[in-house]
This record gives structure tokens, C-alpha cells and sequence, in this order.
């Protein structure tokens, strides 16, 4: 059974449409990497996963039920997002204490090991936390609440990148050892290529792209040579790019058509490049 | 309810903050007029001319906690997966809690004030001529009652700014001064001002102090929850 089902979800606030007719479904017990621009509609799409926000139409199913002040989802549910807002006069460690009595696979003592590799003072308000500080406080609940089904929405703005780096290690390590639904959004696409196990590319409130990370990579591919020959390289394949100057041709192909001949030239496309001229495919259409 | 329990806990977390900041106000109002009293020393004046306003202090520095929960406490409580509806129900149970404490704990300061001729000083903070009530109960609920009218009062103006934001507040001040001066020129014009000030003066004392503040908990508290159900973190 799906972690997440979603079938034709359309989401509108005040004569702007934030989903279109959006139709998911997310594998349990994988990473999952939901991409695309600002404003595409992943935070929102995230928000009625998690039953902040209220759909217009469509159908909504987390562990096979409407998440919709539903505890029996919610408990099973931990969502962190960009910019997390927390009571100002709170310190590090009561925040920690109130995720304690929310979730119910709280982990203190894992916990506490990911606030001396974040380096966090347990005992400083939250309102006096750096920026990145603060992205670690979100951080740690995401990865210490073990919740069945883990959101985070760009949850490292303002980490440096030894810290980001730390909460990959730590979220690949514990998912090895406990395997759970997560849901990473970023815009470091590159950073996280190797660790999202299935990636979802939202674009104007649709799914442009929904596949398995192994059959992207080095799928999709950058080839270039002379004009002539390129062109017959990538006769009958969907070309995501296309840039000619002089007599040399340069496409990005959506497959790898076989085997070039020996002036062309092939390189994998990064993720990164993948998701970037797919969007502006997408645009284009 | 195991999810209401859950969500009070979290309310409950820093009880400085949600419960003990009138408790702090009125200790501190308590030592300063007693303070006061102590210093000037004048056991002349009259026991009815030694009253103070020390008991505002118990109200008024409850104003900040509701909007506090509405504002931060809601969207923090909402990421960790708490529903509205649980919320909702531990917010209704902290602001009943805190007016049963307000009732009985201030009456019970009032009977010790009693017991101590006005803290040793002959001075009236809590046993105030107009709200004097000889059953302690009935004491209680003079200084319970409106201690939830202000709460739901102030949760409610929580709930608009979570909702409507700056502008909600804006328009819910212009909207109660546009109200109450449409009601005052209505009661000039129909010379109905003295009657109003009549009918109330005229009510049991129970009436004023705990009836028909119920009124306004019944006002305030369904707009807070008809607001809070659609706010959105």
C-alpha cells in the first residue's frame, strides 16, 4: 500500500491555483525527493499531507485515510518546514520537550546526539538562534520523531555545508537502520542526488516528472559533435535542449539512444540539469 | 481526548508563561501597596478610603497569554501533528482551569487579606467594597468569571490576527469603536443612557460580575472557535 495517495488534487486560494489536477502516490519506507521551482506547489501539496492546509477538490490518503484532523495519520506524521516558526521564548530544549509529548517514537537519547554534532545550545532561547541554528532545531525533531512519514520542506536554510552534509549522513544512516516515508524538498538538487531513492518534479501545481532516482541516473543524456551526425545520434528522442553554434550541435536527449559514432561526444546529465531543462520544457508546453 | 491532554501538555509546558504571570502580578501589586501602606503608616484614613487598584494588575498582565498561544504556540503545535480539534479543546480546558484558579486562589488571598486587616496595613486589594460577597464560593466566581470573559476576550482577538492578520486587528478595532459609538448616540439621542447605567447598578451583584460575563465568554468563545477551525498554519 502507497504512504501517500493523491488523486486529481486542486488546490485554489483567492483566484490563484496553487495545484492543478495533481495525482500522486508515494512508495512506503523510501526517500523521496519532491523538486521544482518556487511557487510550484510543493509546500502547499506538503500542507495538506499534513492537515494544515484544506484542499478545494480532489482526493487525499495517508496511510489509506483522509489526513484531515485525523489523528490516526497525524501521530504517524512529522512535517518541518522551510522557516519553522517556534515560540520565541522557548529554549532549544523545551522545543525538544514538546516534540517529546507530540510524537510518539521520540527518540531523546538520538536526540541528543544529533544536538552535539549540530552543536546546539540546549539551553538558549530559541529567539536568539542563528538562522541555521534554528534550521538544526528543525532538523533534529524531523529526524528524532522517527515519524512513519517525514516532511521536511527545505528544512536547511541557513546551514553551512558541513552541517548540511551531517544531516545527510545522519538521515541515511538512520533510515538504514529504521526505514520510514521521507519527503526531502530542496533546491540543492545536486547536494541530494545520491540520496533520494525516487524523485517527484512539481511544476505550476502538476507532476512533471515522478520516477525512480536509479532509472533518471544516467538516463538522460548531453551529446555533442558535429552538427550532422549528432542530429542522427538523437533522430526519434525527446530533446529536453538544444544549442547549435558554428557547425557543432549540442541537445540534451531525455534517453540515451545506443551507441554514438566516434565523433560524437556523450556525458550523463546531472540531476540537477535533468530537473532544470525539464522544467523548462515544461514552461515552454 | 488522549490528543487534548497531549495538546495541553504542550500549552502547559512553560507554566510561567501560561498560568503564573498574573499570579507573579498581583504578588508583586500585593508587596507594593502593603509596601506603600506600611511606609506612609496613616491609620487614620478611613478602612473604605484605603482601596486600591492593585487587582488590575491580576488582569491586565493576563491580556498576552492567548494571543501568545494563537500566534506562536498554534503553527508550532500544528508542525509536531497536533489536530485543530485537539487544539482547540486544550485551549477551552487552559482558559476554564485558569478562571477556577483565578476564582479560588484570589478568594482565598481575599479571606487571608480579611484575616490580616488588609495585609497588618488596613489596605484593600482584593476585598473591594463593590464586589464584596460574604459566601466564598460565591467570591470565587465574582473574581473567576471575569477572569474567563477576559481570556476568551483576548483569545479571540488572537484567533483574528491568526486569521486575518494586521488587518483583521485593524478592522476588528474600527469595527468595535464604529459599534459601541452607533449604541452610545442611540442611547443619547433616546436619552436612554441613565436607564442602561440604572438596569445595571440595579442587578444582584452575582449577575454583574459572573452572569453576564458569561455572556460575553458565550460571544467571544464561539467567534474564537468558528476562527480557529479555519485558521491555517
Amino acid at each position: 500500500m502507497s504512504a501517500v495517495v493523491v488523486e486529481d488534487l486542486t488546490m485554489r486560494y483567492r483566484g490563484h491555483t496553487a495545484l492543478n489536477g495533481l495525482s500522486l502516490a508515494l512508495e512506503p519506507d523510501t526517500v523521496h525527493g519532491m523538486l521544482g521551482r518556487n511557487g510550484a506547489g510543493k509546500t502547499t501539496l506538503m500542507r495538506i499531507l499534513t492537515g494544515q492546509e484544506f484542499e478545494t477538490s480532489g482526493r487525499v490518503e495517508v496511510f489509506g485515510q483522509p489526513p484531515r484532523e485525523n489523528p490516526a495519520v497525524l501521530n504517524r506524521v512529522c512535517f518541518i518546514r522551510e522557516a519553522q516558526r517556534y515560540p520565541s521564548n522557548y529554549k532549544v530544549r523545551e522545543a525538544f520537550a514538546a516534540a517529546a509529548i507530540a510524537c510518539r517514537n521520540w527518540d531523546q537519547a538520538y536526540a541528543d546526539r544529533l544536538v552535539k554534532d549540530f552543536e546546539l545550545p540546549r539551553d538558549r532561547q530559541i529567539k536568539k538562534l542563528s538562522r541555521g541554528q534554528l534550521s538544526a532545531v528543525g532538523i533534529i525533531i524531523g529526524l528524532a520523531a522517527r515519524a512513519p512519514l517525514t516532511l521536511f520542506d527545505e528544512p536547511y536554510l541557513g546551514l553551512d555545508a558541513v552541517a548540511r552534509q551531517i544531516f545527510y549522513d545522519r538521515l541515511l544512516e538512520d533510515f538504514a537502520e529504521r526505514p520510514r516515508t521521507i519527503v526531502l524538498s530542496t533546491h540543492l538538487i545536486d547536494e541530494v542526488a545520491d540520496l533520494v531513492e525516487h524523485v517527484v518534479l512539481i511544476d505550476h501545481g502538476k507532476v512533471l516528472m515522478d520516477q525512480d532516482a536509479d532509472q533518471l541516473r544516467g538516463r538522460a543524456v548531453s551529446v555533442s559533435g558535429p552538427a550532422e551526425a549528432v542530429a542522427a545520434y538523437a533522430d526519434g528522442v525527446p530533446v529536453l535542449h538544444r544549442s547549435e553554434l558554428g557547425g557543432r550541435l549540442r541537445v540534451a536527449l531525455a534517453e540515451r539512444p545506443g551507441r554514438p559514432a566516434r565523433d560524437v561526444s556523450v556525458d550523463s546529465l546531472t540531476l540537477q540539469e535533468l530537473i532544470v531543462l525539464t522544467t523548462n520544457q515544461g514552461d515552454r508546453k | 481526548m488522549t490528543e487534548t491532554i497531549k495538546a495541553l501538555r504542550i500549552q502547559l509546558l512553560k507554566p510561567g508563561v501560561t498560568v503564573a504571570v498574573p499570579w507573579y502580578s498581583i504578588g508583586i501589586a500585593i508587596l507594593i501597596v502593603t509596601g506603600l501602606f506600611a511606609v506612609v503608616g496613616d491609620t487614620t484614613a478611613p478602612y473604605s478610603g484605603r482601596t486600591t487598584g492593585a487587582l488590575c494588575a491580576f488582569y491586565a498582565s493576563s491580556i498576552g497569554v492567548q494571543p501568545w498561544l494563537m500566534n506562536q504556540l498554534f503553527p508550532f503545535s500544528m508542525a509536531l501533528s497536533v489536530t485543530r480539534r485537539a487544539f482547540i479543546r486544550a485551549t477551552a480546558l487552559l482558559i476554564l482551569g485558569e478562571a477556577v484558579l483565578a476564582g479560588l486562589g484570589l478568594a482565598l488571598l481575599n479571606k487571608i487579606e480579611i484575616a490580616t486587616h488588609g495585609w497588618f496595613v488596613h489596605t484593600r486589594v482584593l476585598n473591594l467594597p463593590h464586589i464584596h460577597q460574604d459566601d466564598f464560593f460565591a467570591q470565587a466566581l465574582v473574581y473567576g468569571v471575569p477572569t474567563m470573559a477576559l481570556t476568551t476576550a483576548t483569545a479571540f482577538v488572537g484567533a483574528v490576527f491568526r486569521v486575518f492578520g494586521q488587518f483583521g486587528l485593524w478592522a476588528l478595532g474600527v469595527g468595535i469603536a464604529f459599534v459601541s459609538a452607533v449604541v452610545v448616540a442611540i442611547l443619547m439621542l433616546t436619552h436612554s443612557m441613565g436607564h442602561v447605567g440604572h438596569f445595571f447598578a440595579s442587578q444582584p451583584m452575582l449577575a454583574d460580575f459572573a452572569l453576564y460575563p458569561l455572556a460575553l465568554v458565550a460571544l467571544f468563545g464561539t467567534g474564537w472557535l468558528v476562527l480557529m477551525s479555519r485558521a491555517r498554519v
